[in-house]
């Protein structure tokens, strides 16, 4: 999901009926284009090995 | 006098009405009739607090006329970013749909304090659309612009914040900071811009963004004046659950310590390889300015801004998720497709980002037994033109709108304090500003430092006379 082979047309055509949202043909082009940022941005992080063991920054407070 | 006087800092504003050598009441209405003449030009505000404004200076003055102490910005003119709740007005956060809301029952936490101060709030501020933005463009409102050159951008999203104190409509503005809405508007207009520590101030009351990276603070034309603004608004809320229970001390007092015994160092690598010259040149001079001789670089601020981005897009994309739904039309195309695009990431990825989050705030912590300060450029560039949508940074042009807060992002995602001292040069129309960074809970550092610059003359914000 985070390689090159990220297709942003899959994750349109597959979740905006899902999430129940409209994308037109006029936005289209430029969720694709935000898609592509978040997926570099994705491949970037996930390319950091964090330990098994490190605790996301928000921890609840009960 | 009192026109005069709207030029000076919100301290010696408040000095004047002190000591009598003028009232609360005429600069309240200076600081109206100049924004009645420049905000048709310049897109700043989106509601004027007339009536307000001069009722809290009547009550200023009648507090001086019976021998009552008058608090430390008695009759300083400031505004609050439209985000903020003012009781009376809608709350915007730069949306139409939100229009559609009842108006605010009660003032948000830091304009009540403010208040408290005895400054006098004017107005709400345009800010770019549900703060999801670095230029200052509003699709609704129309552009907060640049008073240096009303042709270019305020930098965003409290670009009405920007143009305000630049201009000389407020002496004090409010801004909100989620990966950089304070610093970049600060660096693109020319003025002093304080984010604090995550935690630090209080949120109530205002529409928010991200809740993971939120913060709030001051933008104006000296750092005495954020400092004094700061000082005004410290303290625990209740109604915030997001802050911390860490004691705030009073920075004002210590501003003389100046900057002479802290260890300063420039950052480098990532914060220098996207900075175009005039970014480069100003962090030199302030490195310069404070015998600041070290390089140092922040390891993995790359991927720290990628996981910020991350979680900015999927935490604000869950906030409107129903009104993408149902008022799709309503937003501005370009908020509402970064949004849609949000609302279908992963959430593995925004899991990882917030475990990276945890990691690299241990990383940067251990910078700060050996650093005091940092210094790192606040925008890669001077202010683009309105309406520019791509620039070239690194040798590939890239977006403008989610790209200006590239040197700010990775400072936020973990919190850190910064203020942004601005620095202008001869020739240059533009300003362009340069953060200064220090461990958490440290606004006292950020705010000497930038207080240093300002009295050696390296760093100043002029009004800016835009014609």
């Amino acid at each position: 999901m985070t390689d090159n082979h990220f297709e942003p047309d899959s994750f349109i055509d597959a979740l905006a009926p899902l999430l129940d949202l409209i994308i037109d043909d006029a936005s289209r082009a430029q969720v694709k284009t935000h898609l592509e940022i978040a997926a570099r941005m994705a491949a970037l992080l996930f390319e950091h090995k964090l330990d098994d063991h490190e605790e996301p920054a928000p921890v609840f407070a009960a | 006098m009192s026109n005069c006087l709207l030029d000076k800092s919100a301290a010696e504003i408040a000095a004047a009405v002190r000591s009598g050598a003028a009232s609360a009441r005429e600069i309240a209405e200076a600081a109206l009739a100049r924004i009645a003449e420049r905000n048709s030009k310049l897109g700043a505000f989106t509601d004027i607090a007339a009536a307000r404004a001069l009722a809290k200076a009547a009550a200023i003055d009648g507090k001086r006329a019976r021998g009552e102490a008058l608090g430390p910005l008695a009759g300083a003119p400031f505004a609050a970013k439209n985000l903020f709740d003012i009781a009376g007005l809608v709350t915007r956060a730069g949306a139409k749909i939100n229009r559609d809301n009842p108006p605010a029952a009660r003032d948000a936490t830091l304009v009540a304090r403010l208040e408290a101060a005895d400054a006098v709030l004017v107005g709400a501020l345009n800010m770019g659309e549900y703060a999801y933005d670095f230029t200052g463009e509003n699709a609704h409102d129309g552009p907060s612009r640049n008073p240096h050159d009303p042709a270019h951008m305020s930098g965003g999203s409290s670009g009405g914040s920007g143009t305000a104190a630049a201009s000389g409509m407020a002496a004090i503005t409010l801004g909100s900071d989620t990966n950089g809405s304070i610093r970049v508007p600060s660096s693109l207009c020319g003025l002093f811009g304080l984010k604090p520590t995550y935690g630090r101030l209080s949120r109530a009351g205002t529409f928010p963004f991200v809740a993971s990276l939120d913060h709030l603070g001051p933008l104006a034309r000296s750092a005495r004046d954020l400092a004094l603004a700061y000082d005004a608004m410290i303290g625990p809320d209740e109604a915030d659950p997001a802050q911390a229970k860490i004691p705030a001390e009073p920075v004002a007092p210590r501003l003389e310590q100046g900057a002479r015994s802290l260890r300063i160092a420039k950052l480098g690598g990532y914060f220098a390889r996207s900075a175009e010259p005039a970014a480069l040149e100003a962090l030199d001079r302030v490195a310069k300015a404070l015998d600041a001789t070290e390089t140092v670089e922040l390891p993995e601020a790359e991927r720290a801004r990628a996981a910020a981005y991350l979680i900015t897009m999927v935490e604000g994309a869950a906030l409107h998720l129903e009104r993408l739904r149902a008022r799709r039309e309503d937003f501005d195309p370009d908020v509402r497709d970064r949004l849609v695009a949000g609302a279908m990431l992963p959430g593995a990825w925004v899991a990882q980002a917030q475990k990276f989050r945890r990691f690299w705030r241990g990383e940067v912590l251990k910078l700060f037994d050996r650093v005091d300060v940092l210094l790192a450029p606040a925008t890669p560039c001077r202010a683009p033109r309105i309406g520019q949508k791509t620039f070239t940074l690194d040798g590939k042009e890239t977006l403008v709108r989610p790209n200006l807060g590239l040197f700010t992002q990775p400072i936020s995602f973990i919190g850190l304090p910064a203020a942004v001292a601005p620095i202008c040069t001869a020739g240059d129309r533009l300003p362009i500003g340069v953060q200064i960074i220090a461990a958490p809970w440290r606004e006292d550092l950020v705010l000497r430092v930038a207080h240093a610059l300002e009295r050696d003359g390296v760093a100043a914000a002029p009004i800016a006379r835009f014609t």
